[in-house]
């Protein structure tokens, strides 16, 4: 059986940030976008970790914590903020949220 | 051996900061022992007094090096900043009492968030740790995102609030992946591990250094609103309630670059070849398109929004310079600019005839305003021509060092380009003195003014210091560059 190392983790990673890229770039639900958002998150945890393990250097495991609580953090204002939004456009689609224009 | 580490620790040095959680703390004290539904003035003065005593005690008790082990450094350009992010969030505080009633927004958690950004902010200015950058955006963005949609009635608040955050969050992210390919690169998220790196690389970088570095940039680039990552700051800047927004453009912009300069000169110093050119594109480009579109623009809240662009531009000129002058320079530049541009915003405050109505801040109404109200229009004038970079104001001083370092240390075509759009620039910032003082007044366009005692007492505070900086800018350029030299 073939060796799992270091690079694929980090191919993964980088695998699943860009479709986290590409998941903000396109889709228009706001819901979905802020799903992508995580999942670029969550990759860098991953290279994190994985470079961790990599060095045994326990740095890189803290600082996952640390993601992952402003992420959290993060997403309870961004909920709020969609919260406010649903209530007066009864709407999640970006497309629809053009008020402020050049 | 506990107490060896706790002493190592030198928690006190970080005292200004903590005073900051202890004033955030006793303003939610304060509003639940006031009777629901009254004012939130108490809540105000806690806040601002608690802030004065923040500035106090940085700049009465010296106890400057290094703290957690080396995640923060306090020193003289710490120093710098901490007084100028509390000064600046105190004269946003000072204001917002009668302007949060009059949009309907008087609740404690605007003070609260402000200063929780302004701990964030501070955390920023002395991060010497990756991580704690990391932290200290975080702190001051989840905030603001808040901030900005506070007026959470109003439409445009909640899409500039949504912008915002979606586009903040993606950067994060950006942040994040950034750190962890230099941490895999360098084995520390620690700044001066990552200096030994360099140093010992040279330009000669894997791969994973070199993105790691550029996502770095890139999230640098989207906190301070450079183009081409900018597209979220007009719309956030217009949506937010004006308050918010004169202390977005100024405040948090200064922090950004304060970690901006920190990271990259003290950092990434050893590979600065790569990162000046970047920077140089980067420079160009915002200072073109932030005016292109600024000319465009009929209200003064979004023409400020492109300018503030504009303006991050010129600074960008002088952080490339990569040198003692020109991070002087771009110190002085931020500290006056952080004035000029608060003064400017509060004036369309004051002049916003509905904070309800999204054209409130159309240039029309300020029609013969030097007839009606020769005072505000006077200020106005000042804060424009500061802007636009005429003397004896501070920002022609202002322009003047960064453009002067730019020439010295041999970007001559930058400096060119600079000293071009800032002649742009000046048509817009004219045409509303133009508008002020040579167009008629006009009756339909007239609408009520919004001038209390705390908003004249802070314009003219701003006023005074943007022409006091003007005439004797020599003491705040020595500050600046004692400040800069920590870096080296």
């Amino acid at each position: 059986m073939m060796e799992i190392t270091l690079s694929h983790y980090l191919l993964l990673s980088a695998v699943i940030f860009t479709i986290g890229v590409v998941g903000v770039l396109t889709r228009r639900n706001i819901l979905i976008i802020m799903m992508s958002v995580e999942l670029m998150l969550n990759s860098a945890n991953l290279t994190l970790i994985a470079f961790s393990h990599y060095l045994q250097n326990i740095d890189g495991m803290i600082f996952v914590f640390f993601t992952m609580t402003v992420a959290a953090a993060e997403v309870g204002v961004g909920l709020a903020i969609v919260m406010t939004i649903f209530r007066n456009k009864e709407t999640l689609d970006v497309a629809n949220l053009n008020i402020l224009r050049n | 051996m506990f107490e060896q580490l706790i002493s190592d620790m030198h928690v006190s040095r970080m005292l200004p900061e903590i005073l900051v959680l202890v004033v955030a703390l006793a303003a939610i004290l304060v509003d639940i022992v006031t009777p629901a539904g009254r004012s939130t003035r108490p809540v105000q003065i806690t806040s601002i007094v608690g802030l004065l005593v923040v500035i106090a005690s940085t700049l009465f008790v010296h106890n400057n090096g290094p703290a957690f082990g080396g995640m923060v450094e306090i020193d003289s350009f710490t120093i710098f900043f901490r007084v100028v992010l509390t000064m600046l969030t105190i004269i946003i505080m000072a204001v917002s009492e009668n302007y949060i009633q009059l949009v309907k927004i008087r609740i404690a958690e605007y003070y609260l968030m402000l200063l929780f950004a302004l701990f964030g902010m501070m955390l920023m200015t002395m991060a010497n740790d990756l991580l704690i950058v990391f932290l200290g955006i975080e702190t001051m963005s989840v905030s603001l995102y808040a901030l900005v949609g506070m007026s959470r009635h109003r439409e445009s608040s909640n899409e500039g609030a949504l912008k915002y955050f979606l586009l903040g969050s993606f950067t994060t992210a950006f942040f994040v992946y950034g750190i962890a390919l230099l941490y895999g690169a360098v084995g520390s998220t620690n700044i001066l591990d990552i200096t030994v790196y360099f140093q010992r690389t040279g330009m000669n970088l894997p791969i994973i250094a070199w993105a790691g570095t550029l996502l770095v940039l890139v999230a640098f680039a989207f906190k301070t609103a450079l183009v081409p990552f900018h597209w979220w700051s007009p719309d956030a800047y217009e949506g937010a309630p004006t308050t918010i927004t004169a202390f977005m453009s100024t405040a948090p912009k200064a922090a950004a670059f304060a970690a901006f300069l920190r990271i990259f000169y003290v950092g990434f110093g050893e590979v600065s070849d790569g990162w000046t050119t970047a920077l140089w594109w980067i420079a160009v480009l915002t200072m073109t398109v932030g005016n292109l579109m600024a000319l465009r623009q009929d209200s003064i809240k979004r023409m400020l929004a492109f300018s503030s662009i504009t303006h991050a531009g010129y600074l960008v000129v002088a952080m490339l310079t990569y040198d003692v002058i020109g991070g002087a320079a771009m110190l002085f530049y931020l500290v006056i600019y952080g004035f000029m541009n608060i003064g400017a915003f509060l004036v369309a405050i004051a002049l916003n005839r509905n904070e309800d109505d999204d054209r409130g801040y159309d240039i029309n109404d300020y029609k013969g305003l030097a007839f009606r109200k020769p005072l505000i229009a006077f200020l106005m004038m000042i804060f424009m021509l500061a802007l636009a970079g005429i003397p004896p104001t501070a920002g022609f001083f202002g322009k003047y060092y960064i453009f002067s370092a730019a020439v010295k240390s041999g970007f001559i075509g930058l400096a060119v380009i600079g000293v071009l759009n800032s002649a742009v620039s000046v048509y817009y910032y004219l045409r509303v003195v133009v508008t002020m003082y040579l167009k008629e007044r006009d009756e339909k366009t007239e609408g009520r003014i919004f001038w209390k005692p705390d908003m004249a007492f802070a314009v003219i505070v701003c006023a005074v210091l943007v022409m006091y900086f003007g005439i004797a800018p020599d003491q705040l350029l020595k500050v600046a560059t004692a400040s800069i030299g920590a870096l080296w």
